[in-house]
């Protein structure tokens, strides 16, 4: 039987190892994927994933349970992956979009909803595996975080918005403009 | 009964595991007995699927191994109790270890084999070269055997005829010379006749010129077809070095491709380890 997210974090705060086992257990891929969705490498995937669960391990004690823990080690590994990406792209002199643009706080002019109609999945068939990788990786980070929760993670919009500790109308605005990237990516091909 | 407007909006969420219990029954009852909703579904999936696919790796095993081990290297630090870890997992990347240790074997061995052919390719274009040169230098020496040959023929040849006038004007002016003491009437015509006899000399001394220069001009024409002659074996030699050399690209393209399909295989192999079903492994401390 699956262990709950309070027993896990009482276990955690007692410092007892078996709340460990059980996160890594049940999180290690979640928190990998999370980052290696926003820096699309599996070596720097890796180190984030152990910055995530060494920073669980300093910080839980602060830790109030407020949100899902899934909803909390994704925060935790995402800002690490964006530092990460940061930090590398300051020691390579380059600049990849980690959204479309700042203008998040707007309201989307259609904002996306659950009922919308999703052209980019018809597309999606169409494509190889490989082009649907490319288009991935070249669709900004923080689209991608959302859009991959949304619709691989089978997230709600408002747990998307939890999890990647945004407001609703920001993560219906990635959602958007993602399906847009990739309806205009592979239209265009 | 729920109709297609419905139910169609509904299906994406339905695809995603994302609908609410009592939502999640309609479109399941709806879709037992709707094909066209049944097809948009298999869409909707479809496309899942390739997403997921594409994005969404596991953390491999390895990587899930030295995230057990940093955990416990800084529980080890503070003196605390550490991790277990699976023993599914150890099993898991022994398997890969050793698929790998296997792998990179066998990499080794094909690029051991692909560096011997590329070096005795490698040696064969150095054997064509130097048999290229080889004939290119006797070419060279031949030709300037002839060359030298007809300098001394040339010379020999205006040296004798050099002579030959000499002697001939010699005999004649000692014949000149030899009359007008006998006879002094001779005597009074004897430096037209010496001037006569001088000039038949200049005439023959001109004709062993001209037949020097004709000499010189069949001796150059030689030195041209020795160099043409020279010039061919080289073109012939650089054609025969370019085969070798193409033939060392070739064996090196075929040992690259035998690296490369046994560096696969070796990938193919580690992707594919797996622990052994009935593993005797156990759960163990993984010490830092």
């Amino acid at each position: 039987m699956a262990t709950s997210d309070p027993e896990i974090l009482a276990l955690l705060q007692q410092n007892d190892p078996r709340g460990y086992e059980i996160l890594l257990e049940d999180y290690a891929d979640l928190v990998y994927r999370a980052a290696y969705r926003i820096l699309q490498n599996e070596q720097d995937a890796e180190d984030v994933t152990q910055e995530t669960f060494l920073s669980v391990y300093r910080q839980v004690q602060n830790f109030r349970g407020d949100s899902k823990l899934s909803s909390w080690l994704h925060r935790i590994a995402s800002n690490a992956a964006i530092d990460h990406l940061r930090a590398g792209q300051r020691k390579q002199g380059q600049e990849t979009p980690l959204e479309d643009d700042p203008g998040e706080g707007e309201e989307s002019p259609e904002p996306a909803d659950e009922n919308a109609p999703h052209p980019e999945e018809s597309l999606l068939q169409q494509e190889s595996l490989e082009d649907i990788r490319r288009a991935l990786a070249e669709m900004p980070a923080k689209l991608r975080s959302a859009y991959l929760l949304y619709m691989v993670d089978g997230l709600s919009l408002p747990q998307v918005a939890e999890t990647l500790n945004i407001n609703l109308s920001a993560a219906k605005l990635r959602l958007h403009r993602a399906r847009q990237f990739l309806t205009e990516y592979f239209s265009q091909r | 009964m729920n109709t297609h407007q419905e139910i169609a909006p509904l299906l994406e969420a339905y695809s995603r595991r994302a609908l609410p219990a009592p939502e999640t029954a309609q479109v399941a009852a709806h879709l037992a007995e709707c094909e066209t909703c049944r097809q948009s579904l298999a869409k909707h999936e479809a496309a899942r699927a390739l997403l997921q696919e594409a994005s969404a790796p596991a953390l491999p095993a390895p990587g899930r191994l030295r995230l057990y081990q940093k955990l416990n290297e800084i529980r080890a630090e503070q003196g605390e109790k550490l991790l277990q870890v699976p023993a599914e997992l150890l099993a898991q990347a022994l398997a890969k270890g050793s698929a790998a240790a296997q792998a990179g074997g066998e990499v080794a061995k094909a690029s051991g084999k692909a560096a011997l052919s590329v070096a005795n390719s490698g040696a064969e274009v150095a054997r064509t070269m130097h048999r290229g040169a080889k004939a290119v230098r006797g070419k060279a020496l031949k030709a300037g055997a002839k060359s030298a040959h007809h300098a001394k023929d040339m010379v020999d040849e205006a040296a004798q005829t050099m002579i030959d006038s000499a002697h001939i004007l010699t005999s004649e002016v000692a014949e000149v010379v030899s009359e007008s003491m006998c006879n002094p009437v001779k005597a009074v015509f004897a430096p037209a006749r010496l001037a006569g006899k001088g000039v038949k000399a200049g005439a023959r001394m001109a004709k062993g010129s001209l037949k020097i220069a004709f000499s010189g001009a069949k001796s150059a024409f030689r030195m041209a077809q020795g160099g043409l002659e020279m010039g061919r074996e080289s073109v012939k030699q650089g054609g025969e070095t370019a085969k070798s050399v193409i033939n060392i690209a070739q064996t090196a393209l075929a040992a690259r491709n035998q690296v490369a399909a046994s560096v696969g295989k070796g990938m193919e192999k580690v992707q594919n380890a797996h622990p052994p079903q009935e593993g005797d492994a156990s759960n163990n401390e993984i010490l830092p």
